[in-house]
């Protein structure tokens, strides 16, 4: 079963133009790519492209990965070099993306406008899943998390309300994503 | 893995939270980005940072957005605390019965009552108790003077039989002289206008009284020692 295989075995079977091989990969890692390609473009849209782009390059490029690192850190380095391009062509075109001063442009989400009652019940499991995780963590931590994601604050503005440095907000707000990320790994998130 | 997690060994790995959420400039963003390409663990760190960041994104987007914002309904009749009025206020302070303020109002009178009559005794003490300096001289020699009343008269002195006091009204004052030598003695009396006589040594001097509690000059009845020398007769 190729669920059963690490990612290693699974990319060398990729190299032999075992395409299940290869989409059992892109299965396991399309959620976290398209987040880390979200995290670097801010855009939905953006983001699902890239993340596309991401993995037939890396298909295309499968020959050359030679097993000294993870297949997740190759397949991350091939992201980021993704949303840089990505971004450079936006450059080049004049679009208002980084040069958007009133931010209108970034973070945008757009929400699937079609879903089935199958893939909504997944998605409503996901984020009981996800809201148990952030009631987890530690009030200090929470609460930087919800001012940041819900409140959408600045980090000085989360600074001046707590009376914390700027580099305490930070910090928080690092270590509680890296615990929320701990605690959501031990559940097998599906992408939608 | 640590749960208490910190940021990795590479210095830039503090930009990733900010990165992350677009609070980088400009140009700490191409650094950083350019750093992503060559440090593999920056570039991994930066990747499950921003997975566990969608989760929570996507679920207050799909989720809290699309909330509508409950009404709040604040009963503004009934829960108006300023419709009470000032006298209500004043019984919440001081309580329902009215024998507290009674009370209070009742010593407050007695103390004012006691302090009037205690400022109107002093003021008619205070005129008796602080004498002139003459009026101290004659007091000092009024033991002396009362002495040679009840006995025999050895020294040519005046005898006074009666020292008017200052506060009292001006009244004729009444000395008896007595001559030692010839064992006479004649009495006198001394207008309070004769009174106000100077002694040589201090006529150029303006004489000085005491001014407290409305004490004048022109009301000055004291008996002065050097007036009377000034009338002693005395011949051979």
């Amino acid at each position: 079963m190729l669920k059963d295989l690490t990612d290693e075995k699974l990319v060398e079977l990729a190299v032999s133009r075992d395409s299940e091989a290869f989409g059992e990969i892109v299965k396991r890692w399309e959620r976290k790519i398209f987040a880390l390609c979200f995290g670097m473009l801010g855009r939905e849209d953006d983001a699902r492209d890239a993340a596309q782009e991401t993995f037939i390059a890396a298909y295309r490029n499968v020959s050359n990965f030679r097993g000294e690192a993870k297949v997740s850190s190759w397949l991350h380095r091939i992201a980021v070099n993704q949303c840089l391009t990505t971004k450079r062509r936006a450059k080049t075109r004049s679009e208002e993306f980084l040069d958007d001063e009133n931010g209108e442009n970034e973070r945008v989400f757009v929400a699937p406008s079609h879903r089935s009652p199958a893939r909504a019940t997944e998605q409503t499991e996901r984020f009981t899943i996800v809201r148990q995780a952030v009631n987890s963590l530690p009030v200090d931590l929470r609460q930087v998390i919800v001012m940041k994601e819900f409140e959408d604050m600045t980090f000085q503005e989360i600074s001046d309300t707590l009376e914390l440095p700027l580099s305490t907000v930070k910090s928080r707000l690092y270590t509680a994503l890296k615990q929320l990320r701990m605690k959501l790994d031990r559940v097998p998130l599906e992408i939608s | 893995m640590d749960m208490n997690a910190k940021f990795t060994s590479c210095k830039l790995s503090t930009e990733i939270v900010p990165y992350l959420y677009g609070e980088l400039s400009a140009s700490a963003s191409s650094t950083f980005e350019s750093h992503l390409l060559d440090c593999s663990g920056c570039t991994d760190e930066f990747a499950a940072i921003a997975g566990a960041r969608y989760e929570v994104y996507e679920w207050n987007q799909l989720e809290f957005v699309p909330m509508p914002t409950p009404r709040m309904e604040i009963p503004y009749d009934t829960a108006n605390p300023h419709t009470e009025s000032w006298l209500d206020r004043f019984r919440s302070v001081v309580g329902r019965s009215w024998a507290l303020p009674g009370v209070a109002f009742a010593g407050l009178a007695l103390v004012a009552a006691f302090a009037g009559m205690f400022a109107f005794s002093s003021d008619t003490n205070d005129t008796a108790s602080v004498p002139s300096n003459s009026n101290l001289r004659a007091a000092d020699n009024r033991p002396t003077v009362r002495e040679s009343v009840k006995q025999p008269v050895v020294t040519d002195q005046v005898v006074r039989q009666e020292l008017p006091e200052v506060h009292q009204p001006a009244r004729m004052s009444t000395v008896k002289r007595v001559d030692a030598k010839r064992g006479t003695s004649t009495e006198r009396t001394i207008s309070p206008q004769t009174m106000g006589t100077r002694t040589k040594s201090t006529q150029d001097q303006p004489r000085r009284v005491p001014t407290l509690n409305e004490y004048f000059e022109d009301e000055d009845t004291s008996l002065r020692l050097a007036e009377l020398f000034d009338d002693i007769e005395t011949s051979d």
